[in-house]
């Protein structure tokens, strides 16, 4: 791994992570920390599409014109999403059948395309690459941190596995299950992460 | 209960009207254009001056969303394709509006300019013109539910600007300033709009 | 050139949507008929899971035929302008009846399958065909414990039309016609609520003397 390689990766998971750092792709994507295994197929999707759309924004910034870059972006994501989206759903329904919900949820994430804006339209293809890689990583590694304590707290399982003994001392906390209680997670999550690295500046 | 397409009485609309922006508030209750919400909702000014825009585009391209998907998109059976195409009628009438208002009005342009891009992209837009055409609405109705998902939008903005100029951030802790204090904000909020759903029955 | 010239930016637009359009739409059109043909076999799964049947295999035929030998389907008013299947289940005792319903939920469509007494006096499976809720919340209306909760449940016909069955807390908390609303999705619950009520009205607006069942087309080709 080359010295760039590696300082893409630090930055996308700790310095510039896009959740706590950059405030990015919080939207309805929180919504399903409450249970392990759904974050972890919505991490995937994630990780998945920010790579495929840096990578065509990348080969496209030389065209695509300054005004509605954006909406250029948008109409990459959408397309990319809707086309897995009707693969997986021909392919294998069954499997379509928990995934499918991601599906929004996924093209309304505006990581994916805060990635294309801020780095994929000035870089080259292979960063850019690196790059999507790096943050839908760094996106994973917030949001599984958060499911990690919220679906303990709410069903009293991991991975739909229950925890040990925990008729004795478990006791559900509604909140957890719902939207707020990722709010919450979250917003502590982002004070002890810039605490830790020194709180500058940034805008959203 | 499906309104009968056909007339379309005062009571309904206001009721399309007060569920779109309070019982199923596109912010605090679905969780959609949180990312500008975050960015932007630092002053009151700045904030009302955001969710008007976004009142306004939401309003319109609902309605415009509405008659491309009856009118264009059933007939020609390409529904599959909706989502670009709407993305692409925001997109188009977001362009349209501004290069308008840049030849009518300056002070409204540089008002109005720095909020523009923020719209194209912000998901709450295109949310609302998906929920719209799920639902048996008509024209008007779809209007009425676009003016009411942007004005939801509009008052969470505005009450998480009101509630940050309010808290004064110097006895905060350093790292909790800025989006850790608003997301904390937001979720108290969510959860108080959590009591309105089943207040309206549609 | 010119990269913010109208012209460009028009001809940039509409080369990117036709290029993207044409992909999405080559995918579509490519996998229609896996998509049909998926669609058709979620659909007799799903009916043949609420109604019970015994099914030999796990081929699409094997779905089919298990319905085509125990079912028999009427075509009624749906009650908005279209029409829809009823299936009766004549063998067993006492005869039961399968039917769709939809409805809004949180996000969109909520499809599903619900088999009943025929004389409508109690639920005795629910199955969901398709719907977009979240996961976690919204999506855990699949999940057994929640499904399980309908069986046998008897509709209150003497309650007012949208309370007939409930779902979340009720007063007097014991009444046979409610079930538990699922934890922190109280929008889907609500919504499910809603519809099915409104479902079990039309249905007992039909005139069931005068319906005809014949036996299923082959819907296998």
């Amino acid at each position: 791994m080359s010295v760039r390689a590696r300082d893409i990766f630090k930055a996308g998971l700790i310095g510039d992570n896009p959740v706590y750092r950059q405030v990015l792709g919080i939207c309805s994507a929180l919504a399903v920390t409450n249970l392990l295994a759904n974050t972890l197929f919505m991490c995937f999707g994630v990780v998945f599409t920010a790579t495929l759309t840096n990578v065509t924004v990348s080969l496209l910034r030389r065209h695509i014109p300054k005004r509605v870059r954006m909406i250029a972006q948008v109409l990459i994501i959408a397309s990319y999403v809707m086309m897995v989206d009707t693969l997986i759903r021909a392919l294998n329904p069954d499997i379509h059948r928990f995934i499918g919900p991601y599906v929004g949820l996924i093209i309304t994430n505006c990581i994916i395309m805060g990635r294309a804006e801020a780095f994929a339209a000035q870089n080259p293809p292979w960063p850019s690459l690196l790059d999507g890689l790096a943050c839908g990583l760094g996106y994973s590694l917030v949001l599984i941190a958060i499911a990690l304590v919220r679906e303990p707290m709410g069903f009293g399982t991991l991975l739909g596995i229950p925890l040990p003994a925990r008729e004795l001392w478990w006791h559900s906390w509604t909140i957890m299950l719902m939207p707020p209680g990722a709010f919450f997670m979250l917003a502590i999550l982002t004070w002890i992460a810039r605490s830790r690295t020194g709180a500058k500046e940034t805008s959203a | 209960m499906t309104p009968d397409p056909h007339s379309v009485p005062f009571l309904s609309l206001l009721l399309v009207f007060v569920s779109a922006a309070f019982t199923d508030n596109i912010l605090l209750v679905r969780f959609l254009g949180l990312c500008p919400c975050l960015g932007v909702s630092k002053k009151v000014d700045a904030s009302v001056g955001l969710g008007l825009a976004v009142t306004f585009v939401t309003a319109c391209t609902a309605v415009l969303n509405y008659w491309v998907y009856r009118y264009l998109l059933i007939p020609l059976d390409i529904v599959y394709l909706r989502l670009i195409v709407f993305i692409v009628v925001i997109a188009a009438f977001v362009q349209l509006v501004e290069m308008v208002v840049e030849r009518l009005s300056e002070r409204l342009y540089q008002a109005l300019g720095i909020f523009l891009p923020l719209i194209t992209v912000n998901c709450a837009i295109l949310g609302t013109a998906l929920f719209m055409i799920a639902r048996p609405y008509n024209a008007t109705q779809a209007f009425v539910f676009g003016l009411g998902s942007g004005f939801g939008w509009l008052v969470a903005i505005t009450l998480i600007g009101g509630i940050r100029e309010k808290i004064d951030e110097k006895h905060v802790p350093p790292g909790l300033r800025g989006p850790g204090l608003t997301l904390i904000v937001i979720g108290i909020m969510s959860l108080a709009f959590v009591v309105f759903s089943g207040m309206i029955k549609l | 050139m010119n990269r913010n010239a109208p012209g460009y930016v028009l001809g940039f637009m509409a080369l990117l949507c036709a290029v993207f359009g044409a992909g999405v739409a080559t995918v579509h059109y490519a996998t229609r008929d896996m998509l049909a043909a998926n669609e058709r076999l979620n659909h007799n799964r799903v009916v043949c899971s609420a109604f019970g049947l015994p099914v030999e295999g796990r081929a699409p035929a094997d779905y089919a035929r298990a319905m085509e030998q125990a079912l028999v389907v009427a075509t009624v008013p749906d009650g908005r302008g279209g029409a829809r299947s009823v299936y009766r289940r004549a063998d067993a005792d006492p005869p039961v009846v399968g039917f769709t319903f939809w409805g809004m939920g949180f996000w969109d469509r909520i499809e599903g399958f619900a088999v009943m007494t025929a004389d409508l006096e109690t639920l005795v499976r629910l199955r969901f065909l398709d719907h977009k809720e979240t996961p976690g919340l919204g999506a855990r209306i699949e999940e057994a414990a929640f499904l399980d909760q309908f069986e046998g449940l008897r509709p209150d016909w003497t309650a007012a039309p949208d309370r007939r069955v409930m779902i979340g807390p009720a007063a007097p908390t014991q009444a046979g016609n409610r079930v538990d609303a699922v934890t922190g999705a109280t929008q889907t619950s609500s919504a499910l609520m809603r519809f099915l009520n409104e479902e079990l009205e039309r249905l007992r607006a039909l005139d069931w003397t005068s319906l005809e069942f014949e036996p299923l087309p082959g819907s296998e080709p």
